[in-house]
């Protein structure tokens, strides 16, 4: 193992021979007992106790009760998302609720010869209604 | 979990009770901001419980699953807050005080914590969840979404670059 081999190793997995790939962990520990390992090494070690005992976390007074007050009285508003992927009618269902609105609209509807007219009757319909109704007030 | 899964209140507070500290630890060591840090731990237990039915067991660790939640909610904040955050780092470094008014601890430790802050979000990650939070490689790539090869990539160069930049304020010759 080199110099660059065994820096790369410390860069990658930490001073911590355990976290070290097991296939050529042996290499790195024969590498470590040089002298150059063994400076790499003890530096490698001061950096992770550099940054694990600086990075100290500050302990989050009451957020628990917080979070469980919140949890027991606020709404998810992705709800539905769970409510989605419960059991398998619910998805079913919501796909056939279109479905079941065109069939009844389809049914519902007078029937009519040809594709502008039938388009004609859905689109305008309340429309005639509504002037109808307003030209009966004007008179 | 199972039990959170079907509502179960005390099962829930178990459940924070085991793995608040930890995410907490996370998310503050991924935003330095005390406020920050507890706003997201608690949206990521809100969203635990909310939707507790959409975690399949056989599928994620429970623990791989709760730090991909936590995960995500910071890069939104850091997406969010770029500019900000921009910002207050510059206010903070205009007026920090003078290095020779700290103790030598103090001025590491800012160090320290502006080094980690300056990282790039998915090295900054992976280098909190493997070499402070103790996850192992897997999990922290299951959490980042990258594969094992990618996430000791980018913690090497999460050390290296942080060696670089606190090379001046500590000695770590021959690192």
């Amino acid at each position: 193992m080199t110099n660059e081999e065994f820096a790369e190793r410390l860069d990658r997995y930490g001073a911590n021979p355990g976290d070290w790939p097991r296939e050529d962990r042996a290499a790195g520990l024969a590498f470590a007992k040089t002298d150059p390992g063994r400076r790499q090494l003890e530096a490698a070690c001061a950096f992770d106790a550099l940054l694990t005992e600086t990075l100290v976390v500050p302990e989050p007074i009451g957020l628990k009760q917080r979070i469980l007050a919140n949890a027991h009285s606020r709404k998810d508003p992705m709800d539905l998302v769970s409510w989605l992927v419960g059991p398998l009618w619910r998805p079913i269902a919501l796909a056939a609720a279109p479905l079941a609105v065109g069939f009844t609209l389809g049914f519902t509807y007078p029937e009519t010869d040809s594709l502008e007219e039938a388009v004609a009757v859905i689109a305008f319909s309340e429309i005639e209604e509504v002037n109808g109704a307003a030209s009966e007030e004007d008179l | 979990m199972r039990l959170v899964q079907t509502g179960d209140q005390q099962a829930y507070t178990r459940l924070l009770d085991r793995h608040l500290d930890r995410v907490h630890g996370y998310i503050f060591r991924m935003t330095n901001n005390r406020a920050d840090a507890e706003d997201i731990a608690q949206e990521t237990f809100l969203r635990v419980w909310h939707r507790a039915r959409t975690f399949k067991p056989g599928r994620v660790r429970f623990t791989t699953w709760l730090h991909r939640i936590a995960h995500n909610l910071c890069v939104d904040a850091f997406r969010k807050r770029r500019d900000t955050v921009e910002t207050e780092i510059d206010a903070m470094a205009d007026g920090a005080p003078a290095a020779d008014e700290l103790s030598a601890a103090e001025e590491r430790r800012r160090a320290v914590h502006a080094g980690i802050a300056s990282l790039p979000e998915r090295q900054r990650s992976a280098l909190v969840l493997c070499q402070l939070q103790g996850r192992s490689n897997r999990e922290a790539a299951e959490i980042i979404g990258v594969s094992v090869h990618a996430l000791e990539s980018l913690i090497a160069r999460a050390r290296r670059t942080l060696k670089t930049r606190l090379q001046s304020h500590m000695n770590l010759e021959g690192v």
